[in-house]
């Protein structure tokens, strides 16, 4: 049940970045955590990253390389969120806003939310017992 | 061992072919992006170029009498720190401030527009606006505010927003 979470999780959250890397790689840059030159190049192998790992939960194949990919993937993003709440960062603009109003602002809910995926993650990764692949309904 | 050396190596696989699939499909994009961002040097602004500036660039005008900052961040970060001289004029509320800066700012001086940082488009909506009214000599100091201060350049606060 937790690979099926957490690979839904992971396929949802990869379509508007595969539709506009453009937008994500702006966001990427906002964060500030990586040189701006590599923004693009994340922005364009992340999300499908994100979409394949998640298909491959989903249907049991190779779940255990996927597994670690998405909690390698959740430990960056729980760390990147801690400290986009840690200065305060609003991700829509890229400002250290004060606004409580501003959409883009980063709160706990994001952090607990992440930490959450994280923790589901490598539950599948160490106790995952491999049932329910889609290769099994293949088998004579 | 040899089970997680394996492991990382079908993880890594995994990885590189995504690599690829992000690439390649981005060719055949018909908005695609560059593999590696470079920031532009200038913007177009309803239909006038606005070159960016670096910060150092910026503070070589920081005492020219025909130069104005002008900080287009939200008032309550105006307020804990701005460029030294730098005046307030945010997006949305330019139309209510601007009567009282605009005695300050005559169309021959310099402007030098910013916000918070590169992805901020605030200083593009306030550009957007004095262009109307006439003002053509307007630059944006892309890096922000953020890497103004972060370079220990000249600040101060206020109690009030300059008019």
């Amino acid at each position: 049940m937790s690979r099926l979470v957490v690979g839904f999780l992971f396929i949802y959250a990869s379509a508007y970045k595969i539709l506009d890397p453009g937008e994500f790689a702006g966001s990427i840059r906002n964060y500030g955590l990586i040189p701006p030159v590599f923004s693009n190049l994340v922005a364009l192998t992340l999300p499908w990253l994100e979409l394949v790992s998640g298909t491959f939960l989903i249907l049991g194949i190779q779940t255990r390389a996927s597994a670690l990919l998405t909690s390698l993937m959740m430990v960056v993003f729980v760390g990147a969120v801690i400290y986009a709440y840690a200065i305060g960062l609003d991700i829509d603009c890229g400002c250290f806003s004060s606004s409580k109003e501003s959409t883009g602002r980063i709160g706990l809910f994001h952090i607990f939310r992440d930490g959450g995926v994280a923790l589901l993650s490598f539950w599948v990764l160490v106790f995952d017992k491999g049932e329910f692949r889609i290769t099994s309904a293949f088998r004579l | 061992m040899v089970n997680l050396s394996l492991l990382i190596l079908k993880a890594a696989m995994i990885a590189s072919a995504c690599l690829i699939i992000g690439l390649g499909s981005n060719l055949i994009r018909a908005r695609h992006i560059p593999w590696f961002y470079a920031q532009a040097s200038e913007i177009t602004v309803s239909g006038q170029k606005i070159p960016f500036v670096t910060t150092e660039e910026a503070e070589n005008l920081i005492n020219d009498p025909l130069a104005v900052f002008i900080d287009t961040r939200e008032e309550k970060d105006y307020m804990l720190g701005h460029v030294s001289g730098a005046l307030f004029l945010s997006p949305e509320e330019k139309e209510n401030r601007f009567p009282g800066i605009e005695p300050l700012i005559t169309p021959n001086m310099k402007l030098i527009l910013y916000c918070y940082g590169p992805e901020c488009d605030m200083a593009e909506k306030v550009s957007a606006f004095l262009i109307n009214f006439g003002y053509t000599n307007i630059v944006i100091m892309n890096e922000g505010y953020a890497a103004w201060e972060k370079k220990g350049l000249a600040t101060e606060k206020s109690s009030r927003s300059k008019r």
